[in-house]
């Protein structure tokens, strides 16, 4: 059993070197997130909003990005999944 | 769905995208969320979640579908038949919606109305009556806006824009544009047939009628052998379409033509193109003109004139000769 413990806590340490490794890689950081021109809440924050929208509307949304230590060729997308037809 | 291009993102500074995201009318009146993403060539994706709560419509309209016949070319002076389709995404009906079709630069545009009912099923769909739309015959050919627009709700509108290629007219043809008019002409002549003498000029009257549909530049030419010379009046003629101009062929026949019938070879050419030909023929009389200009016949009237006014002289002398002689004889007797 205590075997067990060991290979284990040396999996999640090799899983955390990998994504410590990736975010170094990325560096990347959401700095701000703006929906039609104001500040929300996003899911992850403390007080996550819930936006009510009418379907047929376009939502403008506007983010900033900080790259510690700079990053190339990155591109942002967004995207409401989820019904029919979405591809 | 929108996405960035790719952008890079120096050391230390903070770069700021937009993205426009459109709420599909697909979507049910639930929550949903948006996602954003940032992603570069191989590592995990940055992702951050909006939730959203989808609400329907209170007045939703949009073109569903327009289509035009025949098609998206049409020929000046013809209509463009446009059959839209409207799509009620919204909880309320919506009547009197105005369906323009409309060419701005020309100035052309045809109006429906029609009502479109909400639907439990959260679409509704509505034929428009179909639209003939005028296209004016005086249309320069080239491209057109042809601008949909279903105003509704008072306030809101939707809109499609297409482009429209205008043909040239068959009516008004445009120089350089399109197929070359064809170029036609009728001829009338008359006589078709004179006598003349050798010597002496027969004028032919031929009328050039313009019967195709641009103005034209017509050459006559007319055509003899040796025994006549020919001379038209008006050797190059331009005629607007539909209209008429009468030349005259005048066509002299040699001192020493032979007698008989002779033909005139009469042609109308429009460029290079010969348009109509007419033969034309004329009978030389069969008796030469003397040198002094006077026939055997005539001289022969003219002597025949001359012994009758010499018997009629001898006569009278005679007659009084006679009266003279008998008054002289009743003197002696008394």
């Amino acid at each position: 059993m205590k075997r067990l413990q060991g290979l284990a806590l040396v999996m999640l340490m090799i899983l955390s070197a990998v994504m410590v490794s990736a975010l170094d890689a990325t560096n990347l950081r959401f700095d701000s997130v703006r929906v039609n021109g104001d500040f929300v809440n996003v899911v992850g924050t403390a007080t996550p909003e819930v936006l009510a929208v009418e379907e047929g509307q376009t939502i403008e949304v506007r983010v900033g990005l900080v790259a510690v230590s700079g990053a190339s060729n990155v591109e942002v997308e967004a995207k409401v999944g989820g019904f029919e037809y979405s591809k | 769905m929108d996405s960035t291009p790719l952008f890079d993102i120096a050391a230390g500074t903070t770069k700021y995208v937009t993205l426009n995201v459109n709420v599909p009318r697909q979507l049910d009146e639930d929550n949903y969320w948006l996602r954003v993403r940032v992603l570069d060539k191989n590592t995990p994706a940055l992702e951050l979640t909006v939730p959203l709560a989808v609400e329907p419509s209170r007045n939703g309209l949009s073109l569903a579908d327009v289509s035009f016949s025949p098609g998206l070319s049409v020929k000046a002076g013809r209509s463009l038949l446009t059959t839209v389709l409207l799509e009620n995404f919204g909880k309320r009906d919506q009547n009197d919606v105005k369906v323009t079709v409309s060419v701005p630069e020309l100035g052309a545009s045809v109006v429906e109305y029609v009502d479109v009912d909400a639907s439990p099923d959260k679409v509704d769909y509505e034929d428009v009556p179909e639209m003939f739309l005028a296209i004016p015959a005086t249309a320069q050919p080239g491209d057109y806006e042809v601008k949909v627009t279903a105003e509704f709700d008072h306030y809101d509108s939707t809109s499609k824009s297409f482009t429209l290629h205008v043909l040239p007219s068959d009516l008004f043809p445009v120089p350089g544009v399109g197929p070359a008019p064809e170029a036609k002409v009728v001829l009338a002549v008359g006589p078709e047939s004179q006598n003349v003498a050798a010597g002496k000029t027969a004028t032919y009257a031929v009328a050039l009628s313009n019967e195709g549909s641009a103005s034209k530049a017509f050459s006559v030419e007319a055509v003899t052998g040796d025994w006549a010379t020919a001379k038209v009046s008006d050797s190059l003629v331009v005629l607007d379409a539909g209209k008429s101009k009468v030349v005259y062929v005048d066509v002299t026949a040699a001192k020493d033509a032979a007698p008989g019938e002779h033909m005139v070879s009469l042609t109308v050419k429009s460029g290079d193109d010969v348009l109509a030909t007419e033969t034309l023929t004329a009978t030389v009389l069969g008796t030469p003109a003397g040198p002094a200009g006077v026939g055997l016949r005539n001289g022969l009237e003219i002597a025949l004139i001359i012994l009758v006014v010499l018997l009629v002289i001898i006569g009278l002398i005679i007659g009084f000769s006679r009266m003279k002689k008998d008054n002289g004889e009743g003197q002696t007797y008394y």
